[in-house]
């Protein structure tokens, strides 16, 4: 059966009842309620869904300021990267690419970071270190 | 036999876009870019090759394993002998 084909509660006085949605395994308007003046509500799915290929890589973090990413270049449209320092020594980072060791936001080694990004911004994170050093990154789209 | 190319090109002060492309004879095998922070165009340049590079070999092996670089002709330093130090105590 349809939304379409269904009647709406009433109360007592055969109002029709406001803030009611229709319960598609009921099959039947059933009445929203709430809590603190707010209404009661189950968030549904989410943009950060995995739609293309995760792409995994190892890098290396250099004495010169560049872009990170895991693959041949930036995924496009993605929503998260993350970076794992492997090596021995911190790395930096920060969003423009005259980051330096000193001004960067250190990355420890054994530690990770996450970032989240919206996808439809392409935004480049930029990555120094104080030598040669080793991560591992990964981006979802 | 596999070649590659860098590309640089200036996109802004201190800021430069490292384009790669790996070839063999004239199929483009890989393809990839870059933004480095630096203050001249050798040095990204030479951050392509050294290590942007690099890393594309180490992580598709598949595609573009058998690519030869010039870090690859750089020898590891030979080991050097330790002289053990007679003024300090045991």
């Amino acid at each position: 059966m349809a939304y379409n084909t269904k009647i709406l509660k009433r109360d007592k006085k055969y109002d029709i009842i406001p803030n009611q949605y229709y319960n598609p395994d009921a099959d039947q308007y059933e009445v929203v309620q709430g809590k603190n003046g707010g209404l009661n509500v189950a968030l549904m799915g989410s943009y950060a869904t995995i739609t293309t290929a995760p792409v995994a890589g190892a890098k290396t973090v250099s004495t010169t300021a560049a872009e990170l990413f895991a693959g041949a270049s930036r995924l496009s449209g993605r929503y998260a990267m993350m970076v794992y320092n492997e090596g021995t020594t911190p790395v930096y980072w920060g969003g423009s690419s005259s980051v330096t060791t000193s001004t960067g936001f250190p990355l420890l080694p054994g530690d990770s970071v996450t970032f989240n990004f919206n996808p439809s911004v392409a935004t480049p994170i930029y990555f120094i270190g104080t030598a040669n050093t080793s991560v591992r990154v990964v981006e979802l789209a | 036999m596999m070649t590659y190319s860098i590309e640089i090109k200036k996109q802004g002060d201190y800021l430069y876009k490292a384009v790669v492309k790996v070839l063999e004879g004239e199929d483009v095998l890989l393809e990839g870019e870059t933004l480095v922070g630096c203050e001249t165009e050798q040095q990204a340049y030479d951050y392509a090759e050294k290590v942007f590079l690099p890393d594309l070999r180490r992580n598709y092996p598949r595609e573009i394993g058998n690519l030869e670089l010039p870090i690859d002709s750089i020898p590891d330093p030979e080991p050097q002998e330790v002289i053990p130090d007679d003024t300090v105590p045991v």
